[in-house]
């Protein structure tokens, strides 16, 4: 199971780092395209950490036989 | 049909994740692109796009990859059970709409007839630059589709008495992952 949930984790940090820089980036843009730019990087980065909430707050049991 | 939900469920969904994959691979270099190397966003157009432009430019390209994912999520939902069914069905309805986006798109590139301005424009570009906007689709299309994948991959015992396919890899998950769904219900 820890394998799996390492190689989903490696995915699910990578689109939180992209949201992070994104994050930085769109200082750049008028406020107006940067507020709302914030406002779905801040929940793309949110869903990104709901998927590792719950991937690793699962608690592994073997399959009875 | 039955076979794709049932002994090719795993070899399916291999596929379909090293598809939704290759084009998250395309994204994130085009986040660095722009983010990191401080390219142009016209000019970011990740790997593909630096050796055939007209090929990313195109809305068909997107449209196609938008429609091949809603397909996908829809033909092999039967093979998920329980709480990676719910999952799955969570991903397929944000696809639904995010496919609205580019079917609008689509429409607009192939009829000249711009809805919002000189270039093709979804609903929500109009307030969510476009990088931004596509990246955040993305992320809540493939969030419920990696937790359902997860959950398929290590079902609970009720939910591995349900599936069909041989995609359960020997252990149950369960404990605080019932708080989400707590009663594991039947493919619809």
């Amino acid at each position: 199971m820890n394998k799996v949930r390492m190689i989903m984790t490696v995915f699910l940090l990578t689109v939180f780092s992209s949201v992070l820089l994104g994050w930085s980036w769109v200082a750049v843009l008028p406020p107006a395209k940067m507020q709302s730019a914030r406002i779905v990087l801040t929940l793309a980065g949110l869903a990104a950490l709901l998927a590792l909430t719950v991937i690793w707050s699962a608690k592994p049991q073997k399959v009875a036989a | 049909m039955e076979k794709l939900n049932g002994p090719w469920h795993e070899r399916a969904l291999w596929a379909y994740a090293a598809f939704v994959l290759a084009h998250w691979s395309e994204h994130f270099v085009q986040a660095f692109q722009i983010y990191v190397l401080n390219w142009k966003v016209p000019a970011a157009r990740g790997v593909l796009g630096l050796f055939f432009p007209a090929l990313i430019k195109s809305e068909t390209l997107h449209y196609g990859y938008a429609v091949v994912m809603l397909i996908a999520f829809w033909i092999l939902r039967k093979g998920f059970v329980g709480r990676s069914h719910t999952w799955w069905m969570a991903a397929f309805w944000i696809q639904f709409w995010h496919h609205i986006e580019h079917a609008l798109l689509q429409y607009q590139a192939i009829t000249g007839h711009f809805f919002f301005g000189p270039m093709p424009m979804s609903i929500a570009q109009l307030i969510i630059p476009r990088v931004e906007l596509h990246l955040f689709y993305n992320t809540i299309v493939t969030i419920p589709m990696v937790v359902a994948m997860f959950y398929h991959l290590f079902p609970s015992e009720e939910e591995a008495a349900q599936m069909q396919c041989s995609c359960a890899l020997g252990q149950t998950a369960s404990a605080h992952s019932n708080l989400i769904n707590p009663q594991p219900s039947r493919v619809s």
